[in-house]
């Protein structure tokens, strides 16, 4: 390549490289609004800035003890992540004082639209009840000596073009079912014509399922019955609460309070400061090792940092928690690693041939080429199972640390030979300039 | 195999042992440490019913000034804001109900002498918490376990039986290394233990799959060298690459300690012992291996 294309190709690269920096770090006002950047958006988890906290007390006209408080944790934090929370705090709490022999809880999780609704779900208290008849809204009980319920999922959206459903799955045990189906069976062969049959299912007074539209035989699959709602918050929580029931102890619900994160202030911030710091010594490092050669390397991080945090908001439904800035953290280190093996290929293989500087480059990123997907792969690997398996902080430090791990791939084989291509031409004595010798005979 | 690095193999081995057994010990009698959050633990909960004038910050700066006055150790805390007022949630391991006897009167003292606020009412509740319980151990070991036969099956196809058994002996090494250090050095393994055990196998699995590459190239290249002499060359050309990347495992902790919060150090502790499991598993582990299989055909 021509000095003169490279000054050019290397301008704008430059150019564009400093205005996404701006957007991605900097905050500024326009006109009256202000833009947060890149930065500001990233969708941060309750242990990062904090969240909402819930105390549930029990009921004063709760009627059953308290036996182990130890189930009711378990109960509501397995609640909690079926609703859809990553990361929650389930505490039970009981004061010192004398004579106080009950346990309050304290819940603490994000923020979102839906908590206060979901608290209310997982704190429910009472049995799951069904109610049929031949009028709409019936409030007679059926099925009280039948294990009628034998699982709800929810199943995700529908569409029917222009509308989208809520799909949930009620499935019928065998006897629930039959029974069921005697029921809507004599409701259509009645002496006074076919009348429709309608189904409710409650939770105490909380209407689960309404028994506004009737149901018949032809809407059940395989002892399966399938609602369509328009929420996806009212969809999860009805086949939550239909599973799982309530709790076998009333709770009092208090207000909302606004908590700070459990481990300690400004997190974001400092996260931030730190993992900038991070980087800028990698970039000091690589060009005190590596000369010529650690400056390609040190614009390569700066790349490889900006895709990172432009990808933590490109992921649709990202949250970044604690274990997520680890991840970020060490994703960066392991890009530097695989970077500086990159590096240290090309300086053995001028080091150990008579090749010129360029062949050298060359065969340095062709012989680095089947090692660094190695490494990629294995990462990824273990990155996709955490995935699939952890929950919490671990998912949360395994999604930044795979997308980490995909972004470094993709710089040190590809920006990092862009630079080399682009700043090579410039160095009058490439030699020198990348610090490269042979070794000595 | 060369003197050089079967001496430091050696004494890899007996190091790793001594920890293996010490570790493991120390997990079966006393188990993991947990932090505050984490185990059965006392709070003090104070709290005001304004939010006028500075009351909150004088809330938690008199609360603060009492426990260092009285020499009681605060091991964290939260904050939660209410519609008319605020909390403060001092957490501690042991009952420290007498200890905080006066510290509502302290309170309430500095909130009366401040000139900007009337008729605030401050409050101490102290409360014994059960804390989070629930434990990802099996699912992580389950993901892990699946984790290293995909790597092995990886391995076989890209660096044959000697490379595959290598890496997969290096990975799980330095996995139970890092729990049996945690265990003997008592860092709080809590919450970060699954991503930090998860974390020195992936540094030890990715530096050996490097490693046994070059293995390969040199195999390949120069077919007639012993296999000791392969592992001794690619050593010495490696080194230097070793010890940048235990230097950016040790700026990596050493960032998230400066983050100057007690989590932040705990994942940072954690984050430097998987580090060196996986760097030292690689460096030492993976060549032994290599040879004991290149030697056994």
């Amino acid at each position: 390549m021509s000095k003169g294309k490279s000054i050019t190709l290397l301008s704008i690269i430059s150019v564009l490289v400093a205005f996404l920096l701006v957007m991605t770090f900097i905050r500024f006002p326009i006109g009256v609004k202000n833009y947060n950047s890149v930065l500001g958006a990233i969708n941060l988890d309750y242990d990062v800035e904090g969240g909402t906290a819930y105390n549930l007390t029990l009921a004063s006209d709760n009627e059953e003890e308290v036996e182990d408080i130890n189930e009711i944790i378990d109960t509501l934090e397995y609640r909690l992540d079926a609703l859809g929370y990553s990361l929650y705090s389930v505490k039970a709490v009981k004061s010192t004082a004398e004579g106080v022999k009950d346990y309050d809880i304290r819940v603490e999780t994000k923020s979102t639209d839906t908590l206060s609704s979901d608290i209310g779900v997982v704190a429910a208290h009472g049995e799951v009840k069904l109610y049929g008849g031949t009028s709409a809204n019936p409030t007679t009980e059926i099925l009280e000596d039948v294990d009628a319920i034998k699982d709800s999922q929810y199943l995700g959206s529908v569409s029917d073009g222009e509308t989208t459903y809520y799909q949930v799955s009620i499935s019928f045990t065998d006897d629930g079912y039959d029974a069921l189906h005697e029921l809507i069976h004599a409701a259509s062969e009645s002496e006074e014509g076919s009348t429709s049959y309608y189904l409710e299912i409650k939770l105490g007074e909380t209407v689960l399922l309404s028994g506004s539209n009737a149901i018949s035989e032809s809407d059940f699959t395989n002892k399966t019955l399938n609602v369509y709602l328009s929420s996806e918050a009212g969809a999860k929580q009805m086949a939550l609460q239909i599973r799982t029931g309530g709790l076998a102890y009333k709770y009092d619900i208090s207000d909302p309070m606004e908590i700070s994160s459990p481990y300690g202030d400004n997190v974001a911030t400092k996260a931030v400061i730190v993992i900038g710091a991070v980087v800028a010594i990698i970039m000091i490092a690589f060009v005190l090792m590596f000369k010529g050669l650690g400056l390609i390397g040190a614009l390569s991080m700066i790349l490889f940092i900006l895709g990172e945090t432009l990808m933590l908001i490109a992921v649709p439904g990202l949250v970044v928690s604690m274990g997520g800035i680890v991840g970020i953290l060490l994703s960066t280190v392991i890009t530097a690693i695989g970077c500086v093996y990159l590096l240290n290929n090309i300086k053995i293989e001028f080091m150990n041939s008579e090749k010129t500087v360029l062949a050298a480059v060359k065969k340095g990123f062709k012989d680095a080429l089947i090692p660094t997907i190695n490494g990629g792969v294995v990462a990824g690997i273990i990155s996709v199972l955490l995935v699939a398996f952890t929950s919490g902080l671990a998912k949360g430090f395994a999604i930044t640390f795979g997308i980490g791990v995909a972004v470094g791939l993709i710089t040190n084989l590809l920006f990092t030979r862009m630079f080399s291509a682009l700043i090579l031409p410039l160095a009058s004595d490439k030699e020198k300039f990348l610090n490269l010798k042979r070794a000595v005979k | 195999m060369s003197c050089g690095l079967f001496k430091k193999i050696k004494i890899f081995f007996i190091i790793a042992l001594v920890l293996l057994v010490a570790g493991f010990t120390m997990f079966g009698v006393f188990g993991f440490n947990q932090p505050i959050d984490y185990k059965s633990s006392y709070e003090v909960q104070v709290s005001v019913d304004q939010k006028a004038g500075n009351t909150t910050t004088v809330l938690k700066d008199a609360a603060d000034e009492y426990f260092s006055e009285t020499g009681i150790k605060v091991l964290n805390y939260a904050t939660q804001s209410i519609d008319d007022g605020m909390v403060v949630i001092y957490k501690f391991n042991s009952n420290v109900t007498e200890d905080v006897a006066g510290l509502k009167e302290y309170i309430q003292a500095k909130l009366d002498a401040e000139s900007n606020v009337s008729n605030v009412s401050a409050d101490v509740v102290v409360n014994e918490s059960i804390g989070n319980n629930s434990s990802s151990i099996g699912k992580l070991l389950i993901a892990l376990g699946i984790a290293v036969a995909l790597i092995f099956v990886y391995s076989l196809i890209m660096n044959k039986l000697a490379g595959a058994v290598s890496v997969i002996f290096a990975s799980v090494l330095s996995g139970v290394m890092f729990v049996a250090i945690v265990a003997l050095t008592r860092i709080p393994a809590a919450p970060f233990f699954a991503f930090s055990c998860a974390l020195s196998i992936i540094v030890s699995s990715v530096l050996s799959v490097v490693l046994t590459s070059k293995y390969k190239v040199f195999v390949k290249n120069y077919d007639k060298m012993p296999s000791s002499e392969i592992i001794e060359t690619v050593y010495n050309k490696s080194l230097r690459n070793y010890i940048f990347v235990g230097g950016i495992v040790l700026v990596s902790a050493l960032a998230l300690c400066a983050f100057m919060l007690p989590y932040a150090m705990f994942a940072g502790a954690q984050v430097l012992v998987a580090g060196l499991c996986g760097i030292s598993s690689a460096i030492f582990a993976t060549p032994f291996m290599w040879s004991l299989i290149k030697k056994s055909k």
